[in-house]
């Protein structure tokens, strides 16, 4: 539903600050799926987040939401509604005074009937667990509360897909863990298309598909567990094993019969597989 | 250069409906040369308590030692005993305002009232300090990468030359990378140099891999204070707290809930691999029939 | 904590003043000052100054709050009644003199009458504010105004901006403090030396807040076309203003009140 055809994007062409954010990027997400995309800092991660709303255009290649093209500025305010975006920011993406007015501005913006506002707002604060704080001012929010403001916020436009563009780098350990659970029971129970971008990459386990960008280039593409085993690969993309593949490599190499490809993203995962081995010996 | 806190308490807005105690009978010793990491969930006090140590702010009762002085006693020079202790807050590249990296380094050695020639060492001194060389002296700051503004902005503190370097969640936002380039040199700081260095943090290894003591807060009072080691294993504890020991710890607690053999005090990946595999292949060789290998 | 004051006007303790609609509020203090500078007779300033009372009162404003807002313009009460009364007058009565500079009787009372009518204004719009919040003032007065549109008065584009400011004053107030204490910590002395001096030194703070903001900005302006944000046409109001019973009775009673000032005062 989303496609990105050898789409490149370079900042500044033709001046002396030229620089290729993306080049040659091929890419295609169903609906549906749960898509990590990690890269290191410079690798384009940003910058392709914001393709996939037409926040950015493409310099050459094209993007297609549904098969309208991202391009076309007919298109621009439906793409905008069907690709909702969180930004990294907890602070700089709320509006309003209150929770309730900042959630319920997509809506407004959309010329949504006031008393559907209502009832989507009540459903997205549910669907992020914040109906308690419907009357809080930003600043009493903690950084985690702030982003699932931002969650419920895109959820009360009824997205097909929502980018996550790092949204747990400027939270504490509570918050990173609120958020991503958040996403994921979204993703399993509303059956919405993510995109993360991150480069925790304890999170991107949790995705079905995880894409590393390395460059500007679409290094890897694929399941968690095959992206992991690849060092070599994160190595030159500048990244690192999530902690719990680096677990299951040092149990490896002392003769553990951990899976290859164990990804987690779960430590109670490991814990099954280890304790399994341990009744059968 | 020693700094402690004795039975500090800190109210915020004191008689209005509203106070808040930030700060609960905290005492807290720290020697010259110790590094030291400060953990606690987000309003446990930890930035209180450091911006107490760095004397911005005043205690509501109780003292603050520096060097063994009551900063706040009268007559004493609080100002020169409040700039030997250097505070790097979140975001420090959040500060910067100068035109060239050189100038904002310099802020600090010049509100010391220093001679042109020393701002010039120290600053020299302070970037070498961080990693960086001269070539960025004359550049904006604001052109500048995002790692590279922070350890700037980290330079700026070092330029004061303080005895105490305190830093509140000094690679809070960086890639992976990033955050090692940074522990990388405040390891060095606190090896190389002898810095007495306090890292308030939630990355759990990071301070793992620069302390051997830490300190965990919680509603404005000192939980635990002890070796890494022994306050990490508190892996219940820790969670109560949403803070999370090291990966390979709380799988060893898990193991050890489940009736493993293996012990709880374990941080590193290494270790903790080695005895679950001889936990494994104890029970193996058990049920064939041989000696627990253990 | 105390940034929970907002701007520090508005007093939040909940009364039936508070529950009225701004925009009820905002006309019934616009009507009451139009009505001072109509009234001439002191009686009528007296039962004004009773009406403050009594709308204080229901309002559950204390009285000492609302007073204090005289204390900063309090200089230029005095100023005002001490010119008129040394320069209004024509030949009439004179009081006193001190040299060549006579106070009449007719400048006294036109000083103390525009020193009164002043006093009286500032008090019913710190009445306003204190019984009002910054965004329902901002809602009620966008609402009021719409019409200024038709005049190409960008109304919506004004009060967006004006919530955006309000919703990030805490926000910048502790990115100030922050900012503060760790230039304090880098050895700057905000307290030291004449204006100038003290001027200089705010430069490591200002300069950081600014960039601070405009990059807030910047990331807003994004987030805010991510979600569908293109300036007021075609935008519906989730929070709608509604005007109640008790709007309409605060309204006949502000007519009534203004009524009998007009009258007492003749």
């Amino acid at each position: 539903m989303i496609r990105l055809d050898k789409v490149s994007l370079t900042y500044h062409p033709g001046s002396e600050d030229e620089v290729h954010a993306l080049t040659d990027v091929d890419l295609t997400i169903d609906r549906g799926e749960f898509v990590a995309v990690v890269g290191a800092n410079g690798s384009g991660k940003s910058t392709l987040a914001q393709l996939f709303n037409a926040l950015l255009l493409p310099t050459s290649g094209s993007v297609r939401v549904d098969g309208l093209l991202t391009s076309d500025p007919n298109a621009l305010w439906e793409i905008r509604r069907r690709v909702g975006m969180v930004f990294q920011n907890p602070d700089n993406q709320l509006v309003a005074t209150t929770v309730e007015e900042d959630v319920a501005f997509g809506p407004e913006n959309l010329g949504i009937d006031p008393d559907e506002i209502g009832v989507r707002l009540d459903r997205a604060l549910r669907a992020v667990g914040l109906e308690a704080f419907r009357h809080r001012p930003p600043h009493r929010l903690s950084g985690g509360q702030k982003q699932r403001v931002a969650i419920a916020g895109v959820l009360a436009m009824q997205p097909d897909v929502i980018v996550l563009d790092e949204p747990t780098a400027m939270l504490d350990p509570r918050g990173r863990r609120d958020v991503l659970a958040t996403v994921r029971r979204l993703h399993r129970e509303a059956g919405i298309t993510v995109i993360y971008i991150t480069h925790f990459m304890d999170e991107a386990a949790a995705a079905d598909r995880v894409v590393v960008l390395d460059r500007g280039r679409v290094a890897c593409d694929d399941v968690p567990g095959r992206v992991f085993r690849d060092r070599a690969l994160l190595e030159r993309a500048g990244l690192d094993e999530p902690p719990l593949v680096q677990l299951a490599g040092a149990l490896r190499r002392r003769g553990v019969p951990v899976p290859a490809d164990f990804a987690g993203p779960d430590l109670e995962e490991l814990v099954e597989i280890l304790c399994r081995l341990r009744s059968s010996a | 250069m020693p700094v402690a806190l004795e039975r500090v308490t800190y109210v915020y807005q004191a008689g209005a409906p509203w106070a808040v105690t930030a700060l609960d009978d905290v005492s807290l010793a720290i020697d010259d040369g110790e590094a030291v990491g400060l953990i606690g969930p987000t309003g446990s006090g930890k930035s209180t308590l450091v911006q107490h140590l760095a004397g911005l702010l005043k205690p509501t009762s109780g003292r603050v030692l520096l060097d063994g002085q009551d900063l706040w006693a009268a007559g004493v020079d609080r100002r020169t005993l409040r700039l030997r202790i250097g505070l790097v807050f979140q975001y420090p590249e959040h500060q910067l305002f100068e035109e060239t990296v050189r100038a904002d380094v310099a802020y600090g050695p010049r509100n010391l009232g220093l001679p042109a020639d020393e701002v010039d060492r120290r600053v020299a001194r302070a970037l070498s300090r961080v990693g960086l060389g001269d070539a960025i002296l004359d550049r904006s700051p604001f052109e500048l990468s995002g790692g590279q503004m922070r350890r700037v902005a980290i330079a700026g503190v070092l330029a004061m030359e303080p005895r105490v370097l305190i830093l509140d969640e000094p690679t809070a936002g960086l890639d992976p990378r990033g955050r090692e380039e940074i522990m990388h040199f405040i390891r060095e700081l606190h090896r190389r140099d002898g810095l007495t260095v306090i890292m308030v943090s939630h990355q759990m290894e990071e301070v793992a891999r620069l302390a051997r003591r830490v300190v965990v807060m919680d509603g404005g009072r000192v939980l635990l204070d002890g070796d890494v080691r022994s306050v990490y294993t508190h892996v219940e504890e820790l969670e109560r707290l949403h803070l999370e020991a090291p990966l390979p710890t709380r799988l060893a607690a898990r193991l050890a809930d489940r009736g493993w053999p293996i012990a709880r005090d374990l941080l590193d990946a290494e270790a903790v691999a080695e005895a679950v595999a001889r936990c494994l292949h104890a029970g193996h060789d058990a049920a064939a029939g041989d000696e627990p290998d253990v | 904590m105390f940034r929970d004051l907002l701007i520090g006007q508005y007093y939040a303790i909940p009364s039936p003043v508070h529950r009225l609609d701004p925009r009820s509020k905002i006309l019934i203090s616009v009507l009451l000052i139009v009505t001072l500078f109509l009234v001439g007779g002191f009686r009528g300033y007296l039962a004004g100054a009773a009406l403050i009372a009594v709308v204080a009162l229901l309002g559950r404003v204390p009285l000492r709050l609302l007073l204090r807002g005289l204390r900063p313009i309090l200089f230029l009460l005095v100023l005002t009644v001490v010119l008129h009364a040394f320069m209004s007058g024509r030949d009439s009565e004179v009081l006193a003199a001190l040299g060549p500079l006579r106070i009449t009787e007719e400048g006294l009372l036109l000083g103390l009458r525009m020193g009164i009518r002043l006093a009286l204004l500032i008090l019913i719009s710190s009445l306003l504010t204190l019984t009002t919040s910054p965004i329902e003032l901002t809602d009620g007065l966008e609402r009021l105004l719409r019409p200024a549109n038709r005049l190409g008065v960008p109304v919506h584009d004004l009060a967006m901006m004006m919530t955006i400011a309000l919703r990030f004053i805490p926000t910048l107030m502790d990115e100030a403090d922050r900012i503060i204490k760790a230039q304090t910590a880098r050895g700057a002395d905000f307290q030291q030396g004449g204006l100038l001096q003290r001027v200089r030194a705010l430069v490591p703070v200002l300069v950081p807040l600014f960039i601070s903001a405009f990059r807030r900005a910047d990331d807003l302006a994004l987030a805010k076309e991510a979600r569908g944000y293109r300036g007021g046409e075609g935008r519906t109001r989730f929070k709608r203003l509604r005007l109640a019973p008790r709007d309409a009775l605060a309204g006949v009673a502000a007519a009534g009140a203004a009524a009998l000032m007009i009258w007492l005062g003749r």
